[in-house]
């Protein structure tokens, strides 16, 4: 019984490991077709099933637009309160189309070793 | 029903319940302990509003605490705006519970309260204890002095968590820090069982503490009466050259006064500590003071076992005996003064004195008749004339009964009969063997 709460717990803190590595990936793919707001992201995210309460997102997003991969300005909606749209800028684009290759070799690796491990 | 209040949150206006308004504020301080950009916070602010008026909080709903929950389970707990990406907020294991003083619920030093954090006990059972100890030998205030010395004070309020065994985190820093705002609340409110029970023992703390006072005050006097009257009379305690004579004695006697009074000082600030419940002096100058009382008292010590053989010898100096022989008596009887009188096997019939300096012995009459010794003392003054003070102020009068037999004791006044105390010595067939 030990051994499973262990061995979940393991499993439980890879994944949350994993899902942080991804969602840098994650967030500029999201904005990789214009301006999203924030709530947007929170929901596209959430769909994807990569992150379960929203507080880690916001610091992210904060780092993010510090490290200029982000822009973004403050928008009124019509109703409700003031709207925060993020957009790519250059070195997004750039990071992003990096991130690409390091995650599709990322995959392939995996893929290579999970087939090595059935054989 | 609760109260409402009008907030603003994310530049919009809301009314809000007032224990969700005490939730809210503890929720969003606690994510500005992690979040130091500003930005991020009104973000976060905007998106709680956004998330309330999607939750059904419109126009002039009241937000209740179930939609703080709400908020709560969509952004997550404060640890997880942390931007370090990596770690969760650390938490330390529960085993790590440190013993502390609790000087948040403290009588005296907090030394009880914080065993009883400890050891998971009520405090109650653990001063109960302490009491016992006290009236057990006393050692229950030495272990009380040594835990506060030795104990730190639980300042901070992760010390007061590890206090009480519980992680430190985020949350339950926060859940601290707000039970301290009103603790000093509770504490005046406190009309639970450990109410009465608190207030008995700061009334038993607090008479404990002006006995000590007392002592220590009355021993001030004493000591200022004794410095007075050697001032007066010049230095001679005993009337006879006896103490103090010279500079090492006066030295010994000053020394040994100054201590008394540095003694008695301390004793008082003890009283003092226990009326307040706090030490009243500063540490440094607690430590002097114990430290002149050790030196002092060493000092003390060995001047005295310098000084007490030459004392004895120039007391012992004026001692003397004188014999009187008797007709031979089988009864002994005392009238007058309560002397000592012990009895001495010999061959002879005889009474002998012991005294100090010159009484007039002729005042004490023996005579023997019908085979009675009479020792009549009513006419002999047992008080010495002393220019001063005479310390001791008698003769110290011992009257020894000698005869072959022990005679019968027998009293002319009310007063004890003076016992054989001195009985023959034991031949070797009278001795019992120890061993068998």
């Amino acid at each position: 019984m030990n051994e499973t709460t262990s061995n979940e717990n393991l499993v439980a803190q890879s994944e949350i490991q994993m899902r942080k590595g991804m969602l840098t990936y994650c967030i500029l793919l999201l904005l990789k077709d214009g301006k999203v707001y924030t709530t947007e992201i929170i929901r596209a995210l959430r769909e994807a099933e990569l992150i379960v309460v929203e507080g880690t997102l916001y610091p992210l997003l904060s780092r993010m637009a510090k490290d200029k991969l982000l822009a973004y300005e403050w928008q009124e909606s019509g109703q409700g309160p003031p709207r925060k749209y993020y957009w790519l800028t250059d070195e997004g684009k750039k990071l992003q189309a990096d991130l690409k290759t390091t995650y599709h070799k990322l995959h392939d690796s995996i893929k290579t070793l999970e087939k090595g491990a059935e054989k | 029903m609760n109260e409402v209040t009008k907030i603003h949150l994310g530049r919009q206006a809301f009314t809000i319940a007032s224990d969700a308004h005490k939730e809210l504020r503890d929720y969003l301080d606690a994510i500005k302990d992690q979040v130091k950009d500003k930005d991020v916070l009104e973000e976060v602010e905007l998106r709680m509003a956004e998330l309330l008026t999607e939750h059904g909080i419109v126009g002039d709903k009241v937000i209740l605490l179930k939609d703080i929950k709400f908020l709560k389970s969509q952004l997550g707990i404060p640890s997880d705006f942390t931007d370090d990406g990596d770690s969760p907020a650390e938490i330390k294991p529960a085993d790590s519970k440190r013993l502390f003083r609790d000087t948040d619920n403290a009588i005296l030093a907090g030394v009880a309260a914080g065993l009883s954090k400890y050891f998971g006990v009520d405090v109650l059972l653990v001063r109960m204890l302490f009491v016992i100890a006290v009236f057990t030998g006393g050692w229950g205030i030495l272990i009380y002095i040594a835990l506060w010395l030795l104990v730190p004070e639980a300042k901070t309020s992760s010390e007061r968590l590890q206090m009480a065994g519980k992680p430190v985190t985020v949350s339950s820093l926060k859940e601290t820090v707000a039970r301290a705002d009103v603790a000093g609340a509770a504490k005046r409110a406190n009309k639970s069982l450990a109410g009465p029970i608190n207030v008995m023992f700061k009334l038993v703390l607090k008479s404990i503490g002006i006995v000590f006072i007392l002592m220590g005050l009355s021993l001030l006097f004493a000591l200022l009466a004794m410095a007075s009257y050697v001032l007066v009379y010049t230095g001679n305690l005993f009337g006879q050259d006896i103490f103090p004579v010279g500079i090492r004695e006066h030295v010994f006697l000053n020394l040994g006064v100054a201590v008394s009074v540095l003694l008695s000082v301390l004793v008082i600030i003890f009283g003092i500590s226990f009326f307040k419940q706090k030490w009243p002096i500063k540490t440094w100058i607690t430590g002097i003071l114990v430290g002149l009382i050790l030196i002092g008292t060493a000092g003390t010590i060995a001047l005295g076992a310098d000084v007490a053989p030459q004392v004895r010898d120039r007391y012992n100096a004026h001692l003397h005996t004188s014999r009187r022989s008797a007709q031979p008596f089988t009864t002994v009887q005392a009238i007058g003064q309560d002397l000592t009188i012990r009895y001495q096997s010999a061959n002879t019939y005889a009474v002998s004195f012991n005294y100090f300096d010159n009484p007039n012995l002729s005042n004490i009459k023996t005579i023997v008749s019908n085979n009675t010794l009479l020792i009549d003392s009513s006419q002999f003054n047992e008080r010495r004339s002393c220019p001063d003070l005479c310390i001791p102020d008698t003769y110290n009068v011992v009257i020894t009964v000698e005869s072959p037999s022990p005679p019968l004791f027998n009293d002319g006044n009310d007063m004890q009969p003076a016992l054989p105390d001195k009985s023959p010595t034991p031949t070797l067939d009278q001795t019992k063997p120890i061993l068998q």
